[in-house]
């Protein structure tokens, strides 16, 4: 058995739309738990846990919950990042359709940690169902007195507002998301200060992923020093995948980290659809590597995919089979790119574009030597130079293939005068 | 509702701007914001008319020429396109004898691509309005659209 259910145990056993339904699976018990600990005891068990964010970057939840703890500020924020828009990620969607109070339940107990006063959840546009799942949980969650003023007969009170986000992939960058939730068009800020220290209206802001806050109830329910032995070392816990491609079945997976990735396509996505063969990988979404078949035995955790230099986390797997050919891949993705880039930074704005039609010369056979040192550098200035994290991981699938696919490249070059 | 009402629903703080638009564009027959309307939301929310229009432009849901009275967006992204075999943009296009970006004669329908809407598991997809549809085959395509266009 690969799977192992930690934070999707209730997905598709509990009526999503019951409450009593989710207090007679254990529901709000860790938040009761919680608050009959101190703020720091919770804090220190989610730092046993060894918890890192779910939501890309792989950050350590419970240093981000002690920056804001320190924080003086009578007011502090805290958000659940729901913008999910990364092409091939949809465990977040999952999660706010069939647990939606557990999404509550964790932002409660980081919010009793942290001494915040109010939370938010971002949630894509396009996310119509969610929306309105956790508009109705909220309202439900007052009214059982799990939300609003004097939580549980104590002096704790948290409300939780939700704010639909109008078809935005870069307002998943924080401080995009921060400015989106303020009313302004999502443009990221330079950092520091961070969240933490200067957030929402200028007070200090939480922000984590889904996944990241679900985690929180389970980790208060087994303890942390359980969770800790579960995935492996660097990454503890599990972690949800999304298979998404030409695969018999695709879908959501929960599996413990440092799982080879060929048994999760292999095993949970029964292969590559209709007897083809996998010609790439990509993994994490639009904004991670480009992997060739012979690297799948590489493991699922934060540490091995540190070696992409992207900030990638192990969310999505896309399979595409050998009737796709790879520049063709490469330019669909640049396009995701330069249509969602913000405009603020030069790197990003102009290197996608040039990334466009340099791919195109590869496409149609017209690339000299020339244009490959070309790509090789703009991919890696926009790597480096780029302010937010979209200029940053958006060429790592060309870097990647680069390295990986590197005789493909150089097989569609054209040498003049031979 | 009409946006005074919508106005009066929200408190007059600058960060309520997204969502009155949002519902705004929701109750309107051709979903987009005219330049009195974005002028009447500055007023209420004091901010500035640019700032209105800022959002506006930045956000792809909203739109300041009339669309059709249905939005269709068909995702584009890497994980629909390898299972798309009868290409959905092309289906959708053809039954409607407009292209991408354009509305139909009649008003009725605009279409728009749309980066992943978040159901790659069940793809290819596209999003009518506030409706998702996923699993699509060329049939379903112009079935659905049929169904809508009544
Ligand atoms: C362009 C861009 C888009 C992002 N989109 C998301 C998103 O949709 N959801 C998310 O949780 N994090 C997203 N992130 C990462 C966030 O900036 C942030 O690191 C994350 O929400 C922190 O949560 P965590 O600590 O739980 O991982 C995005 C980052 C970038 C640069
Ligand atoms: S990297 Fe791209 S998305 Fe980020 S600030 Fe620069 S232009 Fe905007
Ligand atoms: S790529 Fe189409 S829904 Fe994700």
């Amino acid at each position: 058995m690969l799977e192992r259910k930690l934070v999707s145990a209730r997905c598709g056993v509990i009526n999503p739309m019951s409450t009593d339904d989710y207090l007679a699976h254990d529901g709000y018990k860790s938040l009761e738990k919680a608050m009959t600990l101190t703020k720091e005891a919770v804090i220190a068990e989610v730092k046993t846990a060894g918890l890192r964010g779910r939501g890309g970057a792989g950050f350590p939840t419970a240093m981000k919950m002690a920056s804001l703890a320190i924080e003086a500020d009578p007011e502090k924020y805290v958000v659940c990042n729901a913008d999910e828009g990364e092409p091939g990620n949809f465990k977040d969607r999952y999660l706010l359709e069939n647990d939606p109070h557990s999404v509550l339940e964790g932002m409660a107990i980081v919010g009793y940690a942290t001494g915040a006063t109010k939370g938010y959840i971002y949630i894509r546009g396009e996310y119509d169902l969610p929306i309105r799942t956790m508009r109705w949980t909220v309202e439900q969650a007052g009214r059982r007195g799990y939300l609003g003023r004097m939580i549980l007969g104590c002096d704790f009170t948290f409300d939780v507002e939700i704010r639909s986000g109008a078809g935005s992939y870069v307002c998943g960058e924080e401080f995009a998301l921060i400015e989106s939730i303020e009313g302004k068009p999502g443009r990221t800020r330079v950092k520091p200060p961070f969240p933490t220290q200067h957030g929402i209206f200028g007070k200090p802001t939480l922000i984590s992923n889904v996944e990241t806050f679900v985690n929180i109830p389970v980790i208060l329910a087994i303890g942390g020093s359980e969770f800790a032995k579960i995935g492996t070392k660097s990454s503890t816990g599990t972690k949800l995948i999304c298979l998404s491609g030409n695969l018999n079945h695709r879908g959501i997976f929960e599996i413990p980290f440092g799982v080879p990735i060929r048994a999760v396509i292999d095993e949970l996505g029964g292969g590559c659809a209709n007897n083809r063969k996998i010609r790439m990988v990509q993994l994490g979404g639009a904004c991670g590597p480009i992997i060739p078949p012979f690297m799948l035995d590489m493991t699922i955790d934060y540490e091995r995919f540190e070696e992409f230099e992207s900030k990638t986390g192990a969310g999505a797997i896309i399979v595409i089979d050998d009737r796709f050919d790879l520049f063709k891949i490469l330019l669909r993705i640049v396009k995701f790119f330069a249509h969602e880039s913000c405009g603020k930074c030069v790197p990003c704005r102009e290197g996608n574009a040039q990334l466009s039609i340099m791919l195109e010369k590869f496409i149609d056979r017209r690339a000299t030597p020339t244009d490959l040192l070309s790509l090789e550098s703009l991919a890696r200035v926009m790597h480096q130079t780029s302010l937010c994290g979209l200029g940053q991981t958006c060429p790592t699938s060309i870097i990647a293939a680069l390295r990986y696919f590197r005789e493909d490249f150089l097989e569609r070059i054209e040498y003049p005068g031979i | 509702m009409s946006l005074k009402t919508i106005l009066s629903n929200h408190p007059n703080q600058p960060d309520q701007l997204i969502g009155i638009l949002l519902e705004l564009q929701a109750e309107k027959d051709r979903s987009f914001v005219t330049e009195e309307e974005a002028r009447e939301i500055a007023n209420h929310l004091g901010v500035t008319e640019s700032r209105v229009c800022a959002v506006l432009s930045f956000y792809s849901f909203f739109a300041t020429e009339p669309r059709g009275k249905h939005v269709i967006r068909v995702c584009k992204d890497v994980p629909c396109h390898v299972v798309d075999d009868f290409d959905v943009l092309k289906t959708v296009e053809e039954f409607l004898g407009v292209k991408a970006g354009q509305t139909t004669a009649n008003q009725k329908f605009t279409i728009e691509t749309s980066s992943c809407l978040g159901c790659c598991d069940h793809g290819p997809a596209m999003r009518i309005d506030e409706t998702l549809y996923v699993d699509l085959t060329a049939d379903r395509v112009r079935a659905i659209i049929a169904d809508i266009r009544g």
